[in-house]
């Protein structure tokens, strides 16, 4: 099993990668079809709103983008050859020579004009609309865009290489096609056969922008949801490579001979708390929770060891944002849970309604371990099993007190804070009206600055200041992994953000021994 | 015959219309928003975002509206979009339909030609090891639940013998033999469970029947042991084993999602299960409405075989 921790730094991730181990430099050959097994039924092909985590590979395949990640996780040029910055809010493109759509017609700046147009228009439901809310985007010449925000954005560049910012042809688009069903990009491979829910073909784009890529001939998705079903398709060979690999088989299928896993944190779980609602608007309430939680018993029981504890703010140890000191904050100390609870006024302790999705083992069982820890310290805990539907519901309005809740990192940068915790950021922050002005000010403050030193320093503050508060608590990363045939090649398992990317970012490099 | 006919259409078409009704506002009243779903939990959060593509899938509209929208296109032959794909829910009910009743019709015809002969033997020599065997298998049978049955036929066919494919489904115009394999397994674990029952219910059935006067006086007149069995007892015994089948049939429409997950089979419970999860209504209400449809469709042929059957059925008395 060729296994890297290179979590999930949100943070550096786009910065500083860590070395690939194993890669070698073998010459690849062409030809083959990849037979992947996905756990997402994706419903929808919508370059522009998020579905799960096949859904960002089907579009890093279909579609491109301005620019994007390499597999050192570091920007890289797509549709943009070259791009200049003239100040901290905007960005001037200019686009490859003679990119087509699959449906041969070229790829001008007014195709990108329009898809960051219909990412903005609250009609399109669009994953990032947020993110490009107030930008204002100008056609110079058929090659050359620019991008220009209000505000200084030292996210833009890594919002634009997202495969959520797909660029689609305004022509097409303009026929009204089913873009749920149908695609039409600029991206190494077509989409040539479709079942919702149950399969995707897709074949080889001979026109693709770059020279002798993709080597694969094609790739068969096939979306199997059972996790056992999934696992032995692999076993037997009726698919070449998995996602999602369940983690109570992570190290079992790591001995089978033939194949690899390889798996990276891709996500952190949380306690999220209704921190505007008594009793859980007082931070020392919050620590409580924090300081009593086993999150090494989490680790074990719910994710076979396969993730790692969480004491302090979800920056991983290779990013240039970490932070020593901060990483131990909530070693597991019930007396000081049961010492906070008495301070904030409850010394006998409080009943809380613990939320939780019933649909996966790792969510259930973090919660049963959970509400076990919170008895040790007078917090009777009842455990609400929750659908997928009523969770996204009673997170959107605030109906809930405490939580668990699996993130996935939004984005390559630590500016992801500000979509968590900003005061306008519907995710979480703005249902339940939680506002924290010295945050607010210290995010503003990162995301406007340029200079890397500068940053690390802002941000050791917003972590501070949200261990402080704490309006989650963080539990532990939880590894995301790929499972594969040897013969399959050039695949890297990326973290964080980029996490559920990853098998997309490698699709065009594949190819099969 | 067409009078009886007759009458249990108008009564089907009544049941449907009244299950297809309850359906569409039950749903309705799950709690979960379709388009928070659609959304994701990104986008789901931005309240103007959420108004707009309510009011672009015609859910904010009255709900007796939609109904009437609903029951208009319905007499068309139009079951509306998918909130989730955005495609006919028709083409999509209609392309699942096949493949979870070859499945049903697969299994059913397995669990007929073992489980019958296995129930006369069974009550036959109710005390004699044969019988004892045979009533075993049968307990196992339908006492197991079919992810285990399922999971055994994985191990053994697929990884031990790499003979079957482990999950997934071929279509047949792909590749017949592909087609054939992938089902197998499937079908086989819907059959070994309908296989127990149909056993069970012979045995019983046909143990009842063996004591009545009609069989005493075949032997009589002169019948073979065997002979009037045959003619005359097994088929007074089968009456209720093809009322159970039909109702058990029916069952399976909606009620194969574990089979179907566990073999990764494409099916209309699965459609149905997914459906659900993404309060998809347009779907839940079409595929819920081809399941009635069918299952009302299997109960007449039940009916239909039972009067055949016996007499006695078509006339009421």
């Amino acid at each position: 099993m060729r296994k890297r921790f290179a979590i999930a730094t949100m943070a550096a991730m786009a910065v500083f990668a860590a070395p690939v181990a194993g890669w070698s430099a073998e010459t690849p050959e062409r030809g083959g079809t990849l037979r992947y097994g996905t756990v997402t039924e994706v419903s929808s092909l919508d370059p522009h709103i998020y579905v799960g985590s096949a859904w960002k590979v089907l579009m890093e395949a279909l579609y491109s983008t301005l620019v994007g990640f390499n597999q050192e996780a570091e920007l890289v040029p797509e549709l943009a050859e070259s791009w200049e910055q003239p100040d901290a809010g905007s960005v001037v493109f200019t686009l490859r020579k003679g990119v087509t759509f699959h449906d041969g017609t070229p790829l001008t700046a007014a195709d990108v004009k329009f898809s960051l147009e219909r990412i903005q228009n609250p009609d399109t439901g669009a994953t990032l609309r947020p993110n490009l809310e107030g930008a204002t985007i100008t056609v110079v010449d058929d090659r050359t865009i620019k991008i220009e925000k209000p505000q200084p954005d030292a996210t833009l560049m890594s919002v634009l290489a997202l495969p959520e910012a797909s660029i689609v042809s305004r022509q097409w688009m303009g026929g009204n096609p089913n873009v749920k069903a149908q695609a039409n990009g600029s991206g190494p491979f077509m989409l040539e056969d479709y079942e919702p829910a149950v399969k995707a073909t897709l074949v080889r784009n001979p026109d693709y922008f770059v020279e002798g890529q993709p080597y694969l001939d094609g790739v068969d998705f096939r979306m199997i949801k059972n996790h056992d079903a999934r696992v032995n398709a692999l076993r037997t060979g009726a698919v070449d490579m998995i996602d999602f690999v369940p983690w109570k088989d992570i190290d079992a299928l790591g001995r089978v001979s033939g194949l690899v896993v390889e798996s990276a944190g891709g996500a952190f779980m949380n306690l999220w708390f209704n921190a505007t609602k008594a009793p859980f608007d007082d931070p020392r309430v919050r620590k409580a929770f924090a300081f009593a939680i086993d999150r090494e018993a989490i680790s074990k029981a719910a994710f076979f060891g396969h993730g790692t504890p969480l004491y302090g703010p979800p920056t991983t140890p290779d990013s240039p944002y970490f932070q020593e000191d901060l990483a131990e904050t909530f070693r597991f100390d019930p007396e000081k849970a049961r010492a906070l609870l008495a301070e904030s006024g409850h010394p006998n302790g409080m009943n809380v309604e613990l939320g939780v999705y019933q649909g996966l083992a790792i969510y259930t069982t973090t919660a049963q371990i959970i509400q076990a820890n919170l008895k040790e310290v007078g917090i009777e805990a009842n455990i609400k099993l929750l659908e997928w539907a009523n969770v996204v519901e009673n997170k959107n309005s605030g109906n809930y007190d405490v939580l668990v809740y699996g993130v996935s990192v939004k984005l390559p940068d630590p500016d992801a804070y500000s979509y968590y915790f900003g005061a306008e950021s519907t995710y979480w922050a703005k249902p339940i009206g939680f506002r924290d002005a010295q945050l607010e000010e210290l995010l503003a403050k990162g995301r406007a600055l340029t200079d890397e030193a500068e940053r690390v320093a802002v941000y050791r503050q917003v972590e501070e200041r949200l261990l402080e508060i704490s309006p989650w608590v963080f539990i532990n990363w939880r590894e995301q992994a790929q499972a594969y045939r040897k013969n399959v090649r050039g695949y890297k398992q990326l973290g964080g953000a980029l996490s559920e990317s990853s098998p997309g970012i490698a699709l065009p490099q594949l190819w099969i021994q | 015959m067409v009078k009886f006919l007759g009458r249990r259409l108008a009564a089907s078409a009544f049941m449907i219309a009244i299950a297809a009704t309850i359906v569409f506002f039950s749903v309705h009243l799950l709690p979960g928003d379709p388009v928070l779903i659609l959304l994701g939990e990104q986008g789901a959060a931005d309240a103007e975002v959420v108004a707009r593509l309510r009011a672009q899938l015609n859910l904010d509209a009255p709900l007796y509206q939609q109904y009437l929208d609903w029951l208009g296109g319905l007499f068309s032959g139009d079951l509306g979009k998918s909130l989730q794909t955005g495609l006919p829910v028709a083409e999509e009910v209609l392309r699942r339909i096949p493949r979870s009743l070859e499945l049903i019709v697969a299994g059913l015809a397995f669990a007929i030609l073992l489980g019958i002969p296995m129930g006369v033997v069974a009550a036959r020599r109710r005390a004699a090891p044969a019988g004892l065997a045979v009533s075993a298998v049968a307990v196992a049978g339908f006492s197991a639940p079919v992810f285990v049955t399922g999971i055994l036929l994985v191990i053994v066919f697929s990884l031990w013998l790499g003979i079957l494919p482990s999950s997934g489904y071929v279509a047949f115009g792909a590749d017949p033999l592909g087609h054939l394999a992938a089902g197998l397994m499937p079908a086989l674990t819907i059959g070994i469970n309908f296989m127990g029952v149909v056993t069970r219910m012979t045995r019983a059935s046909l143990t009842e029947v063996l004591r009545r006067d009609f069989v005493r006086a075949a032997r009589a007149r002169g019948l073979s042991h065997r002979a009037a069995i045959r003619r005359h007892a097994l088929p007074n015994a089968l009456v209720p084993v093809v009322a159970i089948l039909g109702v058990r049939a029916g069952n399976l429409l909606g009620g194969t999602v574990i089979i179907e997950s566990l073999f990764d089979w494409p099916g209309l419970s699965s459609l149905l299960v997914s459906a659900c999860f993404a309060r998809d209504y347009p779907m839940i209400q079409g595929a819920l409405l081809a399941i009635f449809v069918l299952f009302a469709f299997i109960s007449l042929v039940a009916d239909l075989i039972q009067s055949f059957i016996d007499p006695r059925m078509r006339t009421g008395r």
